[in-house]
């Protein structure tokens, strides 16, 4: 019985009233299931296409990202400038950041799916995703019981910068100079990229079949 | 609706598709988009449901609050999205072990979902160090040109290529297999 009403206690009704704001649950629905289509038709959400990115052998990762991150930053960064979003910025503590990351990547490469991309691979019908999704629900407990708080926690968070951004730590008065030097280094990455992918991987071999046959 | 009944899009397409969600999620919902969140607040209600006098003394658990929000509702949208999209161009199908892994690894269930669960783990608690997956550290943190993105986005390189040489021991690397 206790059970029953704690499960209750959990959720709140306000969150369905309005499509708007960080808690309502309408505006992250819509969003999911868009975002799903998206990871679907971008055949992003496969484990041969994560595990396939660290051997080197599918770029499609990269394909996808490269022109998510630099029109992303475009429109979020003109849309601030016109005062119609406000930045939402995640803390920067460097070291906590670079050991999680190397920990994350490494989970990634033996299980294939992060936290968004599992989801994805379960509504595709891959039921490997069921293990890894009771992981990382295990791995956050795992995180608050025995390490939060913690000396060693407590040691790598030493290094905040706190909610910061490249032009407020190099002092540059103006963000749009890194925009446009890293929208450059992203279309000559993905020209460079998508050339490989389309054309350069198909002649490589072609070069590769031929010189073997006048070897024999 | 040609369109989504197609297998898949050109990349680029899906990456501008992408990026519209994400500064539509700026706009409706006023964060980024975030799913580890998620995760870490069903561990919660799981041990506020539990166990909820243990709960309570957690510290942890007073920054993720067992209520659901607008992460879980996220993912449960990605797996209806996913779902609709795969069964109108006619992907959908039940697979328990990925063709790349029974080339590189065999075709044991068992090992697959054990490694799994082992890499889920590891993932999980990597993201709550980091304090973000993909979606709310990587994406969220390069597009707002905040270091810690970037920071991330290295180490989850370094991390992953090196665990694939050491795991996956190199034999497999010459494997070309998509399913």
């Amino acid at each position: 019985m206790g059970i029953i009403s704690r499960l209750r206690d959990t959720f709140d009704p306000s969150m369905l009233d309005s499509l708007y704001g960080a808690s309502s649950l309408w505006g992250g629905l819509l969003l999911g299931t868009l975002l799903g289509i998206i990871l679907q038709k971008g055949r992003l959400c496969k484990y041969s296409v994560v595990s396939g990115m660290f051997r080197m052998q599918d770029f499609t990762f990269f394909r996808v990202g490269t022109p998510l991150l630099m029109i992303a930053m475009v429109l979020v960064y003109f849309l601030k400038d016109a005062g119609e979003v406000e930045l939402y910025l995640p803390r920067t503590v460097i070291l906590a950041q670079l050991l999680g990351g190397v920990l994350f990547g490494a989970g990634l490469a033996i299980s294939g799916y992060c936290p968004a991309i599992a989801a994805g691979a379960l509504g595709e019908g891959a039921l490997d995703a069921l293990p890894t999704m009771a992981g990382f629900v295990a791995g956050g407990i795992i995180y608050a019981e025995v390490y939060n708080e913690s000396l060693f926690d407590r040691l790598i968070s030493y290094i905040d910068l706190g909610r910061v951004t490249f032009q407020d730590i190099f002092l540059v008065f103006n963000h749009w100079f890194f925009i446009m030097g890293f929208v450059i280094m992203c279309v000559m990455f993905l020209i460079g990229i998508s050339m490989y992918d389309e054309f350069l991987k198909a002649s490589f071999s072609i070069i590769g079949r031929t010189t073997k046959l006048f070897k024999k | 609706m040609l369109f989504l009944r197609r297998k898949t899009w050109w990349p680029v397409i899906a990456g501008i598709g992408f990026a519209l969600i994400e500064v539509a999620s700026f706009y409706i919902s006023r964060r980024p988009l975030g799913a580890s969140r998620g995760y870490t607040v069903i561990g919660s209600i799981i041990e506020y449901v539990l166990m909820p006098k243990h709960a309570a003394k957690v510290t942890y658990w007073q920054v993720y609050e067992p209520y659901i929000e607008w992460t879980i509702a996220l993912l449960v949208g990605i797996v209806f999205g996913s779902f609709v999209s795969s069964m109108l161009s006619g992907e959908f199908r039940l697979r328990v072990v990925p063709e790349m892994w029974r080339l590189s690894k065999g075709p044991s269930v068992w090992k697959r979902w054990y490694w799994a669960f082992i890499g889920g783990i590891m993932v999980g608690f990597g993201a709550r160090m980091a304090m973000g997956c993909t979606l709310g550290m990587l994406i969220a943190g390069v597009i707002q040109l905040s270091p810690a993105g970037f920071i991330f986005m290295m180490s989850l390189w370094m991390g992953g290529a090196n665990m694939t040489v050491l795991f996956y021991r190199l034999k497999t690397l010459a494997l070309m297999k998509r399913d």
